[in-house]
This record gives C-alpha cells, structure tokens and sequence, in this order.
C-alpha cells in the first residue's frame, strides 16, 4: 500500500518563540480512518491547515499521494484532499443548498450539465435532495453540516479531513454525521479519512488514533493500545472511551468481551445475551 | 429583510419565471414612463392613473399583494409632507397671474392650485416607482438579481474588469445579511441581559449603547470572513480563474414576449407624451372625454 499522506520533521508557528508544531513526522497509509484527538490548543486544527497548505509550514515536508505540499503544487494539492470546517455556517458559500454544493465543482471547471447530475447524486447521498432549493438561514446546524460534506465528497477528493465537523451540532446532528462517515467509508473504503474530534467513542471507533499534546504526537497506535494506559491518557486532560472503562471494569470481574465490540449498542445486546 | 422594498414571495407566476435581466430592464423603462411630462395636471393624472392600472395588473399577475404595497408607502409619507411644504405652503415666487388660487388668506398668503397639485402629481410619480420596485424585488431572488448584474457588466471584461470577483463578493455579502442579523439579535439581546438600554436615552447615550452592538459584530465579521476564504480556498476557489457556472440565465419566449409588451407601452406612453405637449388641442380632446377641468 503507499502511503497518501507522509509528514516529516513538520514544524510551525503562529508567532516566534511559541512552536505549535514541534517536529512532527508519521504517515498515513491510504484508505486508513485516523482520529485525531487532542486537548484544546494542542495543535490538532493546525496541523489540519497544513496539510490542506492553507497555512505554510515553517520547515519540515509533507507528501500527499507523493506530491510535496508546496505552492507550485497547491491546485494538485486541492484535487486531492478536501476539508470540512467547524461552523457550518462559516463554510457555506453559495446561496442555497445547490448552488453549495456546486461551488467546488464550478471551481474545477466541470460543465453544468455533468454538475447537474453530480449536484443531485451527492445531494442524495447526505439525504438533503430535498432541500436543493433552500437558503442557509433555513436549515438546521448538521443539515448546513451534512451539504459541507456533500460538498467535499462530490470532489471526489482521495483525502477528506473533518475538522471538528459536529462540535458544533445538537446531539441529533451529531448521530447524524457519524452515520455519513460510517456510510461513506463503507462505500469509498479507498478513501483516506482523518477526524479530529473531542469525541473519544468516534475515536475508539476509528483505525488509527494519534493523540497530539502541546504540538507534539503523544500516542499514535491501535485505539485498544492507545487507551491502554488510562492513567497517562488523563494526565493529559483526556479520557478513555466508556464502552472500554465498562470493558475493564468487567474484566476485573473476570468477564472477557470481544475486541470487535466498539459502541455501546453492541455492548448492551452483548452483555443482554 | 423585512424594508422598503419587500421581500421574495415564494410563488412561481410568470413574474417570478421571467428572466431577471428582462425584469431589471423593464423596471427601468417602466420608470422613464412615470416620469415623462404629459401636459397639463388633468393629463398628467390621468395618464398616470392608466400606468397605475397597468402596474396593478402586473402586480396581480406576479400574485405581489397590494396590502405590501400600502405598507411601503408608509416608507414615504414623511417625503410627502415635505413635498407639501415645499410645494404648497412655501409663497411662489414671481409670476403668479397665470396661476390658480385655492385657498387666499386676508394677509396676502395665497395657496395655489399648482402647488397642490404638484405635490400630489410627484407623490403619484414616487408610488408608482416603489409599487415598479416592489414587483421587482418581491418577484426575484437576490441572486438571480446578482447573475442580472454580472451580465450587465460583463462588457467591462473587455478592459479586463474583474467581474466575476464583483458578483462573488455581492452574492457572498448577500448571502450572510440573513446571518449577521440573527447574530447581531443575539448580540443585542446578550447586551440587554447585561443591562445595556437599546431604547432610551439621549443621542449621546444611545450612539454609546449601539457601540456595544457594533463592536463584537465586527469582531464575529471579521473571523467569520477568515474562515469562509479559508473554506473557499480549500474547495480550490482562485479569483483570477475561470469558474463554470451552475446557475445559468435563460432568455426563452416569455421574456421575449414580455420585452415586446414593455417595448408596446414604452411606445404608446412617449406617444402620448408628444401629443400631449406638441399637438394643439389634443388637451382639450382629452378634457371633453373625461370632463375636466383644465389648469
């Protein structure tokens, strides 16, 4: 397998004297699912940027299917990682739900009739086909959500980074998300997938976790292995999954449950039978 | 956006169909008609009168709904009496033989027929262009408004205007007006929770209080603006580039069909407008069929 995203030695700041990034190297293979979990102001937005080279990297490299993130290279760079935002308000750009999800597409010069078909497809995909017409101001947080990723997947893009995509939806909007990224990772398994969220279960779901701490990596591994030592993981103001803590807590009790079990749902019908 | 000028109504008439490069077009020539000279006050009503059953069919056809109409006319009362004094209350100058007298006071104050009617004549004139403006705007999305606008400046690209970028930033600000007004409710009620009076106080006060409206509304503007180009840019946006369009504008035969009709009423009004001021006697054809009095 090659690898679709290989950082090395990466450093960055926002002001002298205070690094962000501080010599970061790892590598992602293609088709992986990576969290990346962290504390505020750990550096994980940022490192975010630089991979989409919206900011620039103070020294050190970074390779995107082998291509080195650079400004010559930045409209190769765009075709092939794509990024969804925190605020959903803030990353609509065009003036109804279509036009949205149309705005990456007409950048890339698509004729209108392909983006007609491609608009409606996606569209479908996030199940806003109904809402094609609307404004933003009349939809719902993960709904604005859900047309950002539409956006972002109609690109077809290799790499997809969510930024904290649902940290600003209701509960609601958030099951809602999650189901896309699992829907759309079963469907695209080539797909290279990095989250960066504060939700330790999504994480503990995920294929690969790296836990950055004050621009450093902390931990990057297996969640299982990641997880293992809770009391290094709450040193550094995080805490571990609840479906492992129940896991643990029986195992002291000498109940062994599969690794496969991930989510709480699984682990009720398990522990049920 | 609840102004002067209505908002989108969520119908689909031919009005709302029409291309928004015709309906600009015509609003304009429409606007030239209400402000063509046609003789004397009982013409000029008269005619106006006709031009206003026009507009009201319009408005009927593009299901505008006339209580919108008067509503914004309340926008223009104030310009009314403004009008009056200036018109009407205000002595005239000069001579005043061939004038009317309505109302003459013992101290040599007269008001004049003309002035009244005057006044009346430009309040007719400024109803018309708003319920013109109305049908507009209530009709046409803001974004179809924004398309209209590129194509009409699209022959500036000859010099190498950048008017792709012209519209983005327009469709862009249009697009977070509805945002930034909820925000800034939000701001204000915060405010009001924290003890700021909105409504009360002097000039000096109150411009102190809508500071504190102002300045995190900014601030929010501002790092909203740094996240959306960062979005932009990341979704491969480049200003200078060439873009395919996903909204296109369609001339079909209802616009050609509405283009022949405005260019029928732009004909049949400038007509009436030269006979009314160059042929002798057509002023008093008109007096005897509808029997007025002429001034």
């Amino acid at each position: 397998m090659s690898k679709a995203i290989e950082v090395k030695n990466l450093c960055f700041s926002y002001e002298k004297d205070v690094q962000k990034i501080k010599n970061i190297s790892f590598s992602v293979e293609k088709g992986e699912y990576v969290t990346l979990i962290g504390h505020n102001g750990s550096g994980k937005s940022t490192l975010s940027k630089l991979l989409c080279y919206l900011l620039e990297a103070d020294s050190g490299e970074i390779y995107l299917n082998g291509i080195k993130v650079c400004e010559e290279n930045s409209a190769k760079i765009r075709k092939i990682i794509g990024i969804v935002f925190q605020n959903p308000d803030n990353q609509f750009i065009g003036s109804t739900v279509e036009n949205d999800i149309a705005f990456g597409l007409e950048n890339r010069r698509v004729p209108r009739e392909e983006m007609k078909e491609l608009v409606l497809k996606y569209a479908q995909k996030v199940g806003m086909e109904k809402y094609l017409k609307k404004a933003p101001d009349e939809l719902s947080g993960g709904q604005k959500q859900r047309v950002a990723i539409a956006g972002i997947l109609s690109l077809n893009n290799e790499i997809v980074i969510f930024d904290e995509a649902t940290s600003m939806l209701d509960p609601e909007g958030v099951e809602d998300i999650k189901r896309l990224i699992r829907e759309t990772k079963r469907e695209h398994p080539d797909l290279t997938f990095i989250s960066i969220t504060h939700d330790i279960e999504e994480a503990y779901m995920s294929d690969r976790v790296i836990i950055l701490n004050k621009g450093e990596i902390y931990k990057d591994g297996k969640p299982e292995e990641v997880f293992k030592d809770k009391d290094e993981i709450r040193k550094i103001g995080l805490d571990i999954p609840f479906v492992l803590k129940v896991k643990n807590a029986l195992k002291t009790k000498t109940l062994q449950i599969p690794d496969e079990i991930k989510n709480i749902d699984e682990l009720s019908d398990f522990l049920c039978k | 956006m609840n102004s002067v000028f209505g908002k989108l109504t969520p119908y689909n008439t031919i009005i709302h169909r029409l291309d928004p490069r015709v309906k600009i077009i015509s609003l304009i020539a429409l606007m030239v008609m209400c402000f063509l000279p046609y003789g004397n006050y009982a013409n000029r009503f008269i005619i106006l009168g006709g031009l206003f059953l026009i507009i009201l069919f319009i408005m009927l056809l593009g299901r505008v709904s006339f209580l919108s109409f008067l509503k914004s006319l309340r926008h223009i009362w104030f310009m009314m009496v403004f009008l009056v004094i200036i018109f009407a209350l205000i002595p005239q100058a000069g001579d005043t033989s061939t004038k009317h007298v309505m109302i003459a006071f013992e101290n040599g104050y007269t008001i004049y027929w003309e002035g009244v009617l005057q006044t009346l004549h430009i309040s007719f004139r400024l109803g018309l262009m708003l319920s013109l403006t109305l049908i507009l705007t209530s009709t046409t999305s803001p974004m179809d408004l924004t398309y209209a606008f590129e194509w009409f400046l699209s022959p500036l690209r000859l010099i190498k205007f950048p008017t792709q970028i012209i519209s983005m930033t327009l469709s862009l600000a249009l697009r977070f007006i509805p945002t930034l007004l909820s925000e800034a409710n939000k701001i204000m009620k915060a405010q009001k929770s924290r003890g700021v009076d909105y409504q009360r106080g002097f000039l000096g006060k109150k411009i102190k209080s809508v500071t504190t409206l102002i300045v995190p509304l900014l601030v929010s503007c501002f790092s909203r603006s740094d996240e959306l180009s960062l979005a932009m840019n990341a979704r491969g946006y480049e200003p200078y580039e060439k873009r395919t369009s996903y909204n296109i504008l369609i001339f079909g035969l209802k616009d050609v069909v509405a283009i022949f009709v405005v260019l029928i009423l732009v004909g049949g009004f400038s007509t009436l407008c030269y006979f009314t001021n160059n042929v002798e006697g057509f002023d008093d054809m008109i007096n005897m069929i509808f029997g007025v009095a002429t001034f």
